[in-house]
């Protein structure tokens, strides 16, 4: 009896030509938001390396955070003529980030552990990451919804990618390095798709869940609620308190945590908006994260007394207010610190090589038909490594000073000119391997640029990232060395139109 | 408890592995003691991590383990890879795409993008109102109508762009996208 289901090869033979389709047409794109994925995931250690000489606290008191607050609106009101900001917000000091920011329009700063402003946050280079990842460096609501269309498409891959290989699970370790280069290129398609196929389903289904959320408020809100789009998310998050222009004097954060301190103790406070200050509405919210669980966060409520309000319920709420609390989390994996990281990024670098090994398939395929696309492999070839090459080069850049608005031209027309340059280089292998070099050599250069311009200061978070990218340099150096060795035993071949002995450069 | 967790996720992979590199034919029984390991693990894992976490971990555990698995067999070939002459950097035979060819193809995107976004906006937007008209909490239709939204999407990408004559996907496609706009009209009117 056979275990395993059976599917006509017709059928197959059309899901594939489906898989095959998306894949190519997606395939750039979604290898750029899955590797800026990789990267966004140690934002925060990023933002940490980035500017390593901002204050640092473990521990800090409510008068403290109070006073900080104090001191940006007094700062937002000297730089904007007096004009208070809808909103004030301040990142808390937490485990993984132990700095306390204030934030308000566009402005933000440092705070220093004597509740003294302490400088500009400037992570221009994370924040590239990020607008890269959630926007593909567009305005935003197009960016979010386009990047939520990727998303979809990258699960219709998924489910086209099981529907079309019914035997994927019944050879789940099966891993042919040998022989036919194309079966060792599916192979290794395959193998981590089916071992990554859970990760394979959550990203792109919360992702896509996150970025065509405001389509979906935009249809409900005309279908069901009179046209009022926000109805879709305030009972999930909380609504906005009602403006009232009436005047009072700002209020005092201060009391506001120390309730929370001691209500909750448990729970680790990481963001607070005061919301309309200045006026009769002021409120303030703290968001905190709650230990054991997926969710990012619950919102306690405070008026500006500091007297507890409620929470929101993302915490004990309904089960949609968990789950989609929870999928923030799980997209992003900032759930269980450092080794929840690793494993995310080990998880999304083998998404890379799933999108890297799809598109190489579809080239190896219409090779074997006689259809050989020799400009398209090598501009695939470009994508895959010079975006690294780029994403590191956009560093350099921002340390040297360049303008933030510079970096995603930097990113998206040298990879345009990379992928036509590319079209000119004969050998696919020299290619290759000339990209990973780059791509090692701008990582060297950016983390010793860097560690110069920022005096190399005694910091974990400095040093840890330093560390990891210089490892990287070197991993991506040694494939660049064995890349031009195999290039070059390539060239000594006798005939000509000799056949490239290297089974995948991309 | 944390680490006996992933002692239990790694030993049910290796399991796996185990049975699979060993069978010949049909697997042996640690097959199942490495699925049952795993799912051995998925409690183990709730209880150090708390439940939506702990679920959340046994299967990044789980994969983390096998990509492990992977990476080693990687690493480690069981001989010299055929040269494949139909991937020579060679410039022979290179093809050429017929403008007609483009113009399907981005008519496909179109089917793809445009009419499976309006068919599973539409689907998903019906699921939220009839969730809400059946007194579902508000959150919980949104989840209901986001997770279908994106999860139709996906499906009827694929129906937009599987293999058979393109008459017939588009007169599927825009039958779907009626037959969505229609149920979402209705809901509309019944709630």
């Amino acid at each position: 009896m056979a275990r395993w289901p059976s599917v006509s090869k017709k059928f197959v033979a059309q899901i594939l030509s489906a898989h095959a389709g998306l894949g190519v047409v997606a395939g750039a794109v979604l290898f750029i938001l899955s590797l800026s994925g990789v990267l966004v995931v140690f934002h925060e250690d990023f933002a940490r390396w980035e500017q390593p000489g901002a204050p640092e606290m473990h521990e800090y008191t409510p008068e403290v955070a109070s006073l900080g607050m104090a001191n940006a609106i007094a700062r937002y009101q000297s730089i904007h003529d007096g004009t208070l900001p809808d909103s004030a917000y301040m990142v808390l000091p937490t485990r993984a980030a132990p700095r306390m920011t204030a934030l308000m329009g566009d402005d933000a700063w440092f705070i220093a552990p004597d509740g003294a402003l302490a400088g500009e946050v400037d992570h221009a280079y994370s924040e590239f990451l990020i607008e890269q990842h959630y926007y593909l460096n567009l305005p935003h609501t197009p960016g979010i919804i386009l990047v939520g269309i990727f998303g979809a498409i990258m699960l219709a891959l998924v489910i086209s990618g099981f529907a079309a290989h019914p035997r994927v699970f019944r050879d789940a370790f099966r891993f042919r390095r040998s022989g036919n280069p194309q079966l060792a290129e599916a192979d290794l398609h395959n193998r981590l798709s089916v071992w990554g196929s859970p990760f394979h389903v959550i990203i792109p289904l919360t992702g896509a869940m996150l970025g065509l959320s405001i389509l979906f408020a935009v249809v409900v809100g005309q279908s069901f609620h009179e046209g009022d789009m926000r109805y879709a998310f305030q009972p999930t998050f909380g609504a906005e308190g009602v403006r009232s222009d009436a005047e009072a004097p700002i209020a005092d954060i201060a009391p506001a945590l120390r309730t929370m301190r001691e209500r909750r103790p448990d729970v680790e406070p990481w963001f607070l908006d005061l919301e309309y200050p200045g006026t009769e509405s002021q409120s303030v919210k703290i968001l905190s994260r709650l230990p054991r669980r997926l969710i990012f966060g619950e919102y306690y409520q405070f008026d500006a007394a500091g007297e507890y309000q409620g929470q929101v319920g993302l915490e004990n709420g309904t089960v949609g207010q968990q789950i989609i609390a929870g999928a923030y989390q799980l997209h992003f994996g900032s759930f269980g610190g450092l080794p929840v990281k690793i494993a995310y990024a080990l998880l999304g670098l083998a998404l890379c090589m799933i999108v890297a090994s799809g598109v190489n398939l579809w080239l190896m395929k219409r090779a074997a038909r006689a259809k050989a696309s020799p400009r398209l492999e090598r501009a695939w070839i470009s994508v895959i490594w010079g975006s690294p090459a780029l994403l590191a080069l956009c560093f350099i850049a921002v340390s040297s000073g360049a303008p933030s608005v510079w970096l995603a031209p930097i990113f998206w027309v040298g990879l345009a000119g990379m992928a036509i340059l590319s079209t000119f280089i004969q050998s696919r292998a020299t290619l290759s391997a000339g990209l990973k070099l780059a791509s090692a050599a701008f990582i060297v250069l950016g983390v010793f640029w860097h560690a110069i311009a920022s005096g190399a200061p005694a910091s974990h978070a400095f040093w840890g990232v330093s560390a990891w990218l210089l490892l990287t340099a070197i991993a991506l150096a040694a494939a660049a060395a064995f890349g031009f060795a195999r290039a070059g035993r390539a060239s000594r071949e006798p005939a000509p139109g000799t056949p490239d002995p290297v089974s995948s450069q991309a | 408890m944390t680490i006996l967790a992933a002692v239990l996720s790694a030993a049910g992979v290796g399991l796996l592995f185990s049975s699979w590199t060993k069978r010949a034919g049909r697997h042996d029984g640690s097959l199942w003691l490495g699925w049952g390991t795993l799912a051995i693990s998925l409690p183990v894992w709730i209880v150090a991590s708390g439940p939506d976490r702990g679920v959340a971990m046994a299967a990044l555990m789980a994969m983390t383990a096998a990509l492990v698995v992977l990476a080693v067999q990687y690493a480690r070939p069981d001989g010299p890879v055929r040269r494949n002459a139909s991937r020579a950097d060679s410039t022979a035979s290179q093809a050429t795409l017929s403008a007609m060819k483009t113009v399907r193809t981005v008519y496909a995107g179109v089917l793809a993008t445009v009419f499976a976004g309006v068919a599973a906006v539409a689907l998903s937007a019906s699921i939220y109102g009839l969730m809400l008209g059946a007194g579902a909490p508000q959150p919980d239709a949104l989840l209901g109508g986001l997770f279908f939204f994106v999860l139709g999407w996906g499906v009827l990408a694929v129906v937009a762009t599987i293999d058979i004559a393109l008459r017939w996907r588009s007169i599927a496609m825009v039958t779907i996208v009626v037959l969505s706009a229609g149920l979402l009209l209705l809901t509309r009117t019944l709630t």
